[in-house]
C-alpha cells in the first residue's frame, strides 16, 4: 500500500527524530532547568532522556501489534469510531499547538537577538511559507532535506569547542545530587518539554522501511543523540556561568557564544542565532508535517499542509506577552502529558488487555 | 533495405498521389513538386546503352567526387540492366514520394528509370563540418583536448572510440516536423537502467515540435523540473567526460547540428567535477573539488553576507576592520543593496558584452570594463572599495565552475539572496540557503534524486563528490543513475600486496 517514495529508511529516522526534537528549547534550557535544579541539571536531562527512551519502548510495542497503522488509526481501532475521532482531534491540536509554540518562541528569540525591528508577521510569514515549501513534498523528501539540514547541527556544536577557552568552574556543579530527587525530575520534566518531537515516531513509523528490526535502534541513537546534545549544552553553561548568571540569561547558550571574540570575527552568537534558525525550521516542518498526517488522508494530504500552516501561522501573529507565552506553553505540557505519554501507554494497556481476552475466548 | 524511421503519417503512405508512376516524366514532375519546385534539385538525364536514366541530386547536399565516381561513372560503364549490382555503395529502393523527397534533402541521389514504379536511392552526402578540436568552454590542462563538432556521426564515433565494447548502443530519433532533426541517444546496455531508459525515450518520443535546433532545446523539452533555476541536463563538449558519465550508466543525447552533448539523468556535483580531478593526483584532485563545492557558496552569499553586515550586523566585525569598510563607505550616496547589484549587472554586461565580441575588442572592454570602470567608480565615490572586493570575489567564485551553465545559476540565486540580506541580515541570508538547500532535496532529474549523494545520503558515493579517492579506490559506480552492475573493478593494485 505504502509507495516506496514515500517510504524512510532507518538512518533518515534517526535524523528525523533529532530534527524534529532539537529546536528552541535548546537555547533556554539552562535556564530553565537552573530555576529547580541549579547544578544538578545536567542530571535532569539525562533522566529526561531516559524517561524519553522508556516511551520510545513504549512506542515500539504498540507498533508490534498494528505494524501498518499510525497513531490516529490506533485509536480508532482500540476506542471506536467516535472516542478515537476524538482522541485524534486532541492529538491534532497537540501537534497544531506544539507548532505555534515552537513557531512563537522561535520567532521572539528572532526579534529579541537579531532583528529588533522587523515587525513578527513578517518573520513569522517567510518561516512559514519555507516550512509549507518542503512539508508538503513527500516524507522522503523532508527526511533528505532534514540528513543535511543535520550537517548544520555539527557545526554548530564544533563551534560549540571554541567556547572552552572561556573560563570554567567545575565547583557550580558540585555537589552532586545537592538539589533533591524532587527538583532533579522537575527539572526533567522541564527538560522533556525541549525535548518533545520523538512522538513523531508515532506518525511516521508505518512509512519505515524494513521496520521488522532495527527501529528501536535508530530511535533510541536519535534519543541518545538528543540527550548527549542537551547535557552537553547543559553542562557548559552550568560550568561557564554562575548560577546567579544563569537565572538571569534567559538564553544562556547564545551568551556563551557572545563572550568570543576574535582578530577577524566578533559576536558569534548573532552568527550562532542566524544558523539556529535551520533545526528551529525542521522543528516547525515536523510539526506541520505530523498535525497534517494525523487528520488527513493521503489525497488531500497537500491541502492539510496549506490549511494547518494558515492555522499555525494565526495563531503566531496573536500578540503573546511575556505571561501568556509561558500560559501557552503550559497548556501545551498539560497536553503533551495526554498525547505523548498518557495515551500511548493507555493504548498499548488496551491492546494487550483485548488480546488476552480474545486469546482466553479462544481458549 | 527499407528504413524502419522513416515516421510519416499513415495518410501520406494510402495515397496513391504519392507513389511513383510508370511513367518517368510524371515522376520527375511529381518529385520536383514534392520538394516545391526548388531549383538546386538538379535532373540530370543519362544515356546508357541499354536504357535512358535519370538521376535527381539536390546539387547543395551532395558531394560531387562521390556522386560521379560512385553513381555515374558505373551507370555509364555498366551495361546490366539490374540496378542493384551497380554500385558499391549501398542502395535503397522506395516508391514513395515522400521517402524519395526525404532522402533527397539528406543527401542521397536518386536513380529513375522508364517503365519503373522504384526510386533507386544512393547516399552521397557532402558533410562539410569543422574538424575535431579543444572546447573552448571547457578546456582542461593535462586531459584529452579534444571536442564534439556539430556532426552528430563524428561525435558517436569520438564517443565510441573510448568504449570499444559491443555493448555500446545508440538509438535514434527524429525530432521536429519541420527540420527533421535526427537525434541520438547513447547508452551502455549492459550498465544503463531499463526504467531510466525507458523513461527517456518516452520523453523523447513524445515531443511534438516544429523545430529542434540544439541540445539547449531538447534539454527545455525533458527536463524534470523547468522553473527550476538549477540545470538537471549536463551539457559537455568533452568526449572524455562523456565517456566518463556513460560508465556510470549515464545516457549521452546528441541532437545533430549541435557540439554539446547531454548527460542524463544528473546530479548537482556532477557539475563541480572537471576531467582534470582524475588526470592529477588525488590530493590534488581532491583539494579543487572542495574548493570548486566551497565556491558554490561563496557565489551565492558573499555579497549578501557583505550586505547584511554593514546593514544590520556591523558588530559581528571588530572595531578594526570595522572602521575601514565604514570609511570606504562614507561617501557613497547609495545603499548598500543597491550598490551590489549595481556592480553585479555590470559586470554580467561586461560578461555578455566581451563574449560576443572578436578577442582583440573583448580585451579591450576588459580594460575599460574592468580597470578603468573599477578604479574610477570608486573614486568617484560611487561604490565602496570593499564592494568592489566583494563583488570580483564573487565573480571568480561563480567562474569556478567547470561547467558554466551552473556557475551561472549560483551568480543568479545571489540576486535574491542578496535582496533577503538587505531584509533580513543573517536571518536572511539563511533562510536563502535553507530555501535553496531545499529545493536541491526536492529537485529529481528523470526520477532520480538531483542533489544526491548528500540528499539521499549515500556513504558510498561521497569518494568522488567533495572529494576524489585514488583512483584504485573507486570500486564501485555511483548509485545515483541506479546502473546494473555495481562493481566497476576489482583489486587493481593486487601487485602491491604480492611484493611482500
Amino acid at each position: 500500500m505504502i509507495t516506496k517514495k514515500t517510504s524512510i529508511t532507518k538512518f533518515q529516522l534517526f535524523f528525523f527524530l533529532i530534527q524534529s526534537q532539537v529546536g528552541i528549547g535548546l537555547l533556554s534550557l539552562p535556564n530553565v532547568v537552573q530555576a529547580t535544579a541549579k547544578g544538578d541539571g545536567w542530571i535532569s536531562t539525562i533522566l529526561a532522556g531516559v524517561i524519553v527512551q522508556f516511551m520510545l519502548i513504549i512506542y515500539w510495542l504498540l507498533f508490534k501489534h498494528f505494524p501498518n497503522d499510525n497513531y490516529t488509526k490506533i485509536t480508532i481501532k482500540i476506542f471506536g469510531k467516535y472516542v478515537g475521532k476524538f482522541l485524534n482531534f486532541i492529538i491534532y491540536l497537540y501537534f497544531i499547538l506544539t507548532g505555534s509554540l515552537a513557531l512563537i518562541l522561535y520567532i521572539n528569540c528572532i526579534n529579541l537577538w537579531l532583528l529588533p525591528l522587523t515587525p513578527m508577521w513578517v518573520l513569522s510569514l517567510f518561516i512559514i511559507l519555507s516550512s509549507i515549501y518542503l512539508a508538503h513534498s513527500e516524507l522522503t523528501i523532508i527526511a533528505r532535506f532534514f540528513v543535511i539540514a543535520s550537517f548544520m547541527l555539527v557545526l554548530l556544536i564544533l563551534l560549540s569547542f571554541l567556547t572552552y577557552d572561556l573560563e570554567k568552574e567545575f565547583q557550580n556543579i558540585l555537589p552532586i545530587g545537592d538539589s533533591g530527587m524532587k527538583n532533579i525530575l522537575m527539572g526533567s520534566n522541564k527538560s522533556i518539554i525541549s525535548m518533545l518531537g520523538f512522538e513523531g515516531m508515532l506518525l511516521i513509523y508505518p512509512f519505515i522501511l524494513n521496520k521488522e528490526k532495527g527501529v528501536l535502534k535508530s530511535a533510541s541513537f536519535a534519543n541518545l543523540t538528543v540527550t548527549a546534545l542537551y547535557t552537553y549544552f547543559l553542562f557548559l553553561c552550568l560550568i561557564s556561568f554562575s548560577p546567579n548568571q544563569l537565572k538571569q540569561v534567559r538564553e544562556p547558550v547564545l551568551y556563551l557564544f557572545k563572550a568570543l571574540s576574535y582578530e577577524m570575527l566578533d559576536r558569534i552568537d548573532l552568527i550562532f542565532i542566524a544558523s539556529w534558525i535551520v533545526p528551529m525550521t525542521t522543528s516547525i516542518i515536523a510539526f506541520l508535517f505530523f498535525a497534517s498526517k494525523s487528520i488527513s488522508k493521503d489525497k488531500s494530504y497537500k491541502k492539510t499542509v496549506l490549511l494547518n500552516a494558515i492555522i499555525i501561522y494565526l495563531i503566531s501573529i496573536y500578540p503573546f506577552d511575556e505571561s501568556m507565552i509561558t500560559k501557552f506553553s503550559t497548556y501545551v505540557t498539560y497536553l503533551s502529558y495526554f498525547v505523548v505519554f498518557i495515551l500511548p501507554i493507555l493504548l498499548l494497556t488496551l491492546t494487550l488487555f483485548i488480546k488476552t481476552l480474545k486469546r482466553s475466548e479462544n481458549a | 533495405m527499407r528504413f524502419s524511421k522513416d515516421t510519416f503519417s499513415p495518410g501520406q503512405l494510402t495515397s496513391n498521389e504519392n507513389r511513383l508512376t510508370v511513367d518517368l516524366k510524371i515522376n520527375i514532375e511529381k518529385i520536383n513538386d514534392f520538394l516545391c519546385n526548388t531549383e538546386d534539385l538538379i535532373v540530370t538525364k543519362i544515356n546508357r546503352s541499354s536504357e535512358k536514366v535519370t538521376i535527381l541530386y539536390l546539387d547543395t547536399m551532395v558531394k560531387k567526387d562521390l556522386l560521379y565516381s560512385y553513381v555515374i561513372d558505373p551507370l555509364l560503364n555498366n551495361d546490366s540492366t539490374d540496378l542493384n549490382s551497380l554500385s558499391k555503395m549501398e542502395i535503397n529502393k522506395s516508391s514513395r514520394i515522400s521517402i524519395i523527397g526525404k532522402r533527397l534533402v539528406d543527401g542521397y541521389c536518386v536513380i529513375l528509370k522508364e517503365n519503373c514504379t522504384e526510386g533507386f536511392m544512393i547516399e552521397v552526402p557532402d558533410s562539410q563540418g569543422r574538424s575535431i578540436n579543444e572546447p573552448n568552454t571547457e578546456q582542461n590542462i593535462n586531459g584529452a583536448h579534444d571536442g564534439f563538432i556539430e556532426s552528430m556521426s563524428t561525435n558517436i564515433q569520438l564517443l565510441r572510440k573510448r568504449v570499444r565494447n559491443t555493448d555500446f548502443k545508440v538509438e535514434y530519433f527524429t525530432v521536429g516536423k519541420m527540420t527533421n532533426t535526427k537525434v541520438a541517444m547513447v547508452y551502455i546496455d549492459s550498465l544503463a537502467n531499463r526504467i531510466l531508459v525507458g523513461e527517456i525515450k518516452k520523453r523523447i518520443s513524445s515531443i511534438q515540435i516544429d523545430q529542434l535546433q540544439s541540445t539547449g532545446n531538447l534539454e527545455e523539452l525533458i527536463e524534470d523540473n523547468p522553473y527550476s533555476p538549477f540545470p538537471q541536463v549536463l551539457n559537455t563538449e568533452r568526449p572524455d567526460r562523456a565517456t566518463s558519465y556513460l560508465l556510470d550508466g549515464k545516457i549521452a543525447l546528441i541532437v545533430d547540428g549541435s557540439p554539446m552533448v547531454s548527460i542524463v539523468p544528473i546530479t548537482f556535483f556532477s557539475f563541480y567535477q572537471a576531467p582534470d580531478d582524475y588526470n592529477h593526483r588525488w590530493l590534488i584532485g581532491s583539494f579543487f573539488r572542495i574548493i570548486r563545492v566551497f565556491s558554490f557558496i561563496i557565489a551565492i552569499s558573499l555579497p549578501a553576507i557583505y550586505i547584511a553586515i554593514v546593514t544590520f550586523h556591523s558588530e559581528v566585525l571588530p572595531i578594526g576592520i570595522l572602521y575601514s569598510i565604514r570609511v570606504s563607505l562614507e561617501f557613497v550616496p547609495f545603499l548598500p543593496l543597491i550598490e551590489a547589484i549595481a556592480m553585479q549587472i555590470i559586470l554580467e554586461l561586461l560578461k555578455e558584452a566581451s563574449i560576443r565580441l572578436p578577442s582583440p575588442i573583448a580585451q579591450t572592454i576588459g580594460i575599460v570594463g574592468g580597470l578603468v570602470i573599477g578604479t574610477a567608480v570608486v573614486e568617484a565615490h560611487l561604490v565602496s572599495n570593499t564592494m568592489i572586493v566583494v563583488i570580483g570575489f564573487t565573480a571568480i567564485a561563480s567562474f569556478v565552475a567547470p561547467i558554466n551553465e551552473m556557475g551561472t545559476s549560483a551568480r543568479l540565486l545571489g540576486f535574491p539572496t542578496m535582496i533577503a540580506a538587505s531584509i533580513f541580515g543573517f536571518f536572511g541570508i539563511i533562510l536563502s540557503l535553507m530555501l535553496i538547500f531545499m529545493h536541491l532535496s526536492k529537485l529529481q532529474s528523470f526520477g532520480i534524486p538531483y542533489f544526491s549523494p548528500i540528499a539521499p545520503f549515500k556513504k558510498e558515493d561521497l569518494k568522488d563528490t567533495f572529494i576524489r579517492l585514488p583512483f584504485w579506490k573507486l570500486n564501485t559506480r555511483p548509485t545515483d543513475a541506479k546502473p546494473k552492475k555495481l562493481i566497476q573493478q576489482g583489486m587493481s593494485r593486487v601487485w602491491k600486496k604480492n611484493d611482500h
